[in-house]
């Protein structure tokens, strides 16, 4: 009864974040603040994870498969398609919840125990429309280049690492990772970095926007929206692969 | 002027407003006073629409509030300044761009005309060489009169402040009363001042209304109230001994 009640609100919340912007063009400087903000800010950290993240997939790739008995691209092969289908979409989403869906729902939870959110809205302003749309806009539209980046990062570690630790000739690498290569996984893999861009940012944006009492209860919601949203894309990830994949 | 009629709010079991009727006049002072826990605040969202009365009237200039279209409601709320307890000045943005906001979300006014108005507004208040600070830059009485350069800045028909003397310093209290009433009459705007300061209540009452325990107990202005003999009020006016004393000497 209480998840329905929540994602009846959620509903109604976000049939409020998309009305029409009051003016574009502050809607759209609003926009590239928050890809500033929100998306070229994760670079660093999105750079980092994948690399090695690519790096520890290859090394533990190859040492399954050093029997001989299996061909060493298989190592590139099973990199491409572990990084492009599962890792580099739904992993750095896991760790972007955690980064950026924590500091929305902390910024909104603070500037709504702060009366901000009402000066907003006693302005004749549709508050939820003017803070938590730009953002939503603005990562589905920057996280597809991130995965991207992602994928290649990942890619270039697992090349670093099995080169660089002998298991594997550059070639062998290569191979691997250009064997029957499929466009639609890429696609797949868009389509799961553009709903979980959205849900990154519209379930935390959801409870830092609804928080009532003090700084207690904003810390309570950016946790509560870390763990929410976190399920939500696990949920999600089962459905879009059975959905998309089978 | 602001009309409210028979509002009732509950929230759950407990009645906070209760059966509450009053006029809130242009071009004065209209105070809402109360101890904590009166139900003032909530009169107030009832006011702007921040929370929906259960039951009740709420007409802007004879227009009821919550027979208006959206559109209807955004283009009132234009007209509408609020100074906010705590300030609620954006915190990410300078004092300059806190009070160019609204100019730059509803004016087509060029970057020049919003800078004009903003020098204006601050100047109005009497505050200088503070546009390129941000809000936890100032100081609690520069926080208000930021505040109400921001509530000025699209020249409002109604202001609101709530408790604009909270956390100040007498003298600065006072300041900042006498700049609301100034701008009231200059701009003969309906002003709603929610306070439990007797000092402000004395200083520029002109319509008063008292709540107690979510109910209207009395009506009237500063001459008025120096001389109810009404138990509740006298109650919140004298609570201390101080006063208690020089109303004995009075009488």
């Amino acid at each position: 009864m209480k998840f329905l009640y929540s994602l009846g609100a959620y509903t109604i919340f976000l049939n409020k974040v998309f009305s029409k912007p009051e003016k574009w063009k502050m809607f759209r400087q609003n926009v590239l603040d928050e890809m500033i903000n929100l998306g070229v800010s994760s670079l660093p950290i999105v750079a980092i994870i994948s690399f090695f993240m690519g790096a520890v997939i290859t090394i533990q790739t190859a040492s399954n498969t050093d029997g001989g008995l299996i061909p060493l691209y298989t190592v590139g092969f099973a990199v491409r398609e572990s990084v492009i289908l599962e890792f580099s979409p739904t992993i750095v989403a896991l760790i972007l919840v955690g980064k950026i869906g924590s500091s929305i729902s902390s910024e909104l939870g603070a500037m709504r125990v702060t009366e901000q959110i009402d000066a907003i809205e006693i302005m004749g302003i549709n508050s939820a429309s003017f803070l938590v749309q730009p953002k939503i806009i603005a990562l589905v539209l920057l996280n597809p280049f991130l995965i991207t980046l992602s994928i290649f990062l990942s890619i270039g570690g697992g090349f670093i690492a099995g080169v660089g630790t002998g298991a594997m000739t550059p070639y062998d690498y290569e191979y691997g990772i250009q064997y029957d290569f499929e466009p639609f996984d890429y696609a797949y893999s868009m389509i799961k970095s553009v709903v979980f861009a959205f849900v990154i940012t519209s379930v935390p944006a959801f409870f830092g926007y609804n928080v009532q009492g003090g700084s207690v209860q904003v810390a309570k919601a950016s946790t509560k929206s870390v763990v929410q949203s976190s399920i939500v894309i696990l949920a999600l990830n089962y459905l879009l692969t059975q959905l998309l994949l089978l | 002027m602001i009309e409210v009629r028979n509002i009732k709010k509950s929230f759950g079991e407990k009645t906070v407003l209760e059966d509450i009727s009053f006029r809130f006049q242009k071009g004065k002072n209209n105070l809402v006073i109360g101890a904590s826990g009166s139900g003032k605040t909530t009169i107030t969202k009832c006011i702007v629409g921040l929370q929906k009365p259960d039951f009740g009237v709420v007409e802007y200039d004879g227009q009821s509030f919550w027979d208006m279209t959206r559109k209807e409601k955004a283009e009132l709320r234009q007209s509408i300044g609020f100074l906010f307890q705590g300030g609620a000045l954006f915190d990410s943005m300078t004092v300059e761009e806190n009070i160019k906001f609204a100019l730059r979300v509803f004016s087509n006014k060029t970057d020049k005309e919003m800078s004009d108005r903003v020098d204006f507004c601050l100047d109005r208040v009497n505050l200088h060489g503070v546009k390129t600070l941000f809000p936890d830059e100032l100081s609690g009485g520069m926080k208000k009169r930021v505040g109400i350069a921001r509530a000025i800045s699209m020249k409002p028909k109604y202001l609101f402040c709530d408790e604009p003397n909270s956390g100040l310093d007498p003298q600065t209290s006072i300041l900042i009363d006498q700049l609301i009433s100034e701008i009231t009459y200059e701009y003969d705007i309906t002003t709603i001042v929610i306070t439990h300061d007797m000092n402000s209540v004395l200083e520029i009452g002109d319509n008063i209304m008292f709540l107690h325990q979510g109910e209207k107990y009395w009506d009237g202005n500063k001459i008025e109230i120096l001389n109810t003999e009404n138990k509740e009020l006298t109650d919140f006016i004298y609570a201390s001994n101080f006063m208690k004393s020089i109303r004995e000497k009075a009488k």
